[in-house]
């Protein structure tokens, strides 16, 4: 480094580093990682965000609550976090579940549908729609959580993050009240309905 | 380590959607007589571990069914003090058995959430912070039952002597 002005080490270093902050923070796509599991709050928040299918079912639920109007609008959020808590419990105890990658591919598929198909569901029958659904990406979670480093922070996180998701959702739904919002919506739960036949397909090749 | 900052935080948060409910002048003594409560639980060590988690996850769920039903807590029946009393303390108390007063000092802040609450209630949203409190429930249930269910070098002391 001899030779050199302070300012000019700096940026020498600075452009040492970048490869490094690349490969530190580099997110791969559509998969989560053991090591992107291994963090505290901050893994916990990504973790949701990270999968596509859990990503794609979460806002659903905002948005066919959206869709669905009151008391639904929020009582879905309500009951989705809190079922999926219960299934990570029972993930956690190991308790034989039926295979969780279907459940969650299903969750997208069938929530995609009610949006595109307009399907209005009575309380109890959405409630309970989305509540067994929560019990799976629970499960999914619970299975998860016993290698973190600290799994009292990441379910902080991924809870916080699972509720911001149905938030969103939410708000994407508001659309409706506006011209031709309707029919975005229900192209977006028909893109989402795709989507869900394709994880659904790739669960079943594995 | 079981998490005894995120327990108290949860509860705390949770007594501050209940307390956003009543009205200003009780909310504030009450989350006054909350602070205090638990500042003080927060230097008493006796307690057992089990005993602080138990009474913080009651007086939470207590706490959450006052968000949900705020008559409940209507203030002719001195509720509010009392259920700021009863979280500050078992807040303090669960804190007591990982950490110390300063900790608890670091808590207290998450309090704060009654004003973003209370502006909510106002405003008709009431529903706001009875979604966050669900999502507050669902942390509560995760925490409350990982110790009991995953065996993590956290929760277990790294050397016997």
């Amino acid at each position: 480094m001899q030779g050199l002005t302070g300012l000019q080490s700096i940026r020498k270093l600075r452009l040492a580093a970048y490869p490094g902050l690349l490969m530190a923070t580099a997110v791969p796509t559509f998969a989560h990682t053991a090591k992107s599991l291994s963090l505290g709050v901050a893994g916990g928040f990504l973790h949701p965000l990270s999968g596509p299918d859990h990503l794609l079912a979460m806002v659903a639920v905002g948005l066919w609550g959206a869709f669905l109007g009151r008391p639904l609008i929020y009582l879905l959020p309500v009951v989705f976090p809190t079922v999926m808590a219960v299934g990570g419990v029972l993930g956690m105890a190991r308790v034989p579940f039926p295979p969780v990658e279907y459940g969650i591919a299903l969750s997208v598929l069938v929530l995609g549908l009610a949006i595109l198909l307009r399907w209005r569901a009575p309380v109890w029958l959405a409630a309970g729609i989305v509540g067994v659904f929560g019990l799976f990406h629970g499960y999914a979670h619970g299975l998860e959580l016993p290698s973190m480093a600290n799994p009292v922070l990441f379910s902080l996180g991924f809870v916080l993050a699972t509720g911001m998701l149905h938030v969103l959702g939410i708000a994407l739904g508001m659309i409706r009240d506006r011209p031709r919002g309707e029919p975005v919506l229900r192209a977006i739960g028909g893109a989402i309905a795709l989507s869900g036949a394709f994880f659904l397909a790739a669960a079943a090749a594995v | 380590m079981r998490g005894a900052a995120v327990a108290a935080g949860l509860l705390l948060a949770v007594l501050a959607f209940a307390l956003a409910f009543l009205p200003r002048h009780i909310a504030l003594v009450s989350g006054a007589i909350a602070a205090l409560a638990a500042l003080g639980a927060s230097t008493f060590h006796a307690v057992q571990v089990e005993i602080a988690f138990a009474g913080c996850w009651a007086s939470l769920v207590a706490t959450a069914a006052c968000v949900y039903w705020p008559r409940i807590a209507r203030p002719e029946r001195m509720a509010g003090p009392v259920l700021g009393a009863n979280a500050g303390l078992w807040a303090g108390l669960v804190v007591a058995t990982e950490a110390t007063g300063l900790t608890m000092l670091a808590v207290l802040p998450v309090m704060v959430l009654m004003l973003p609450a209370a502006w909510c209630d106002r405003r008709g949203w009431g529903v706001a912070p009875r979604v966050v409190t669900s999502w507050l429930l669902a942390v509560a249930l995760l925490v409350g039952a990982i110790p009991h269910l995953v065996i993590h070098p956290g929760y277990e002391p790294d050397h016997r002597l």
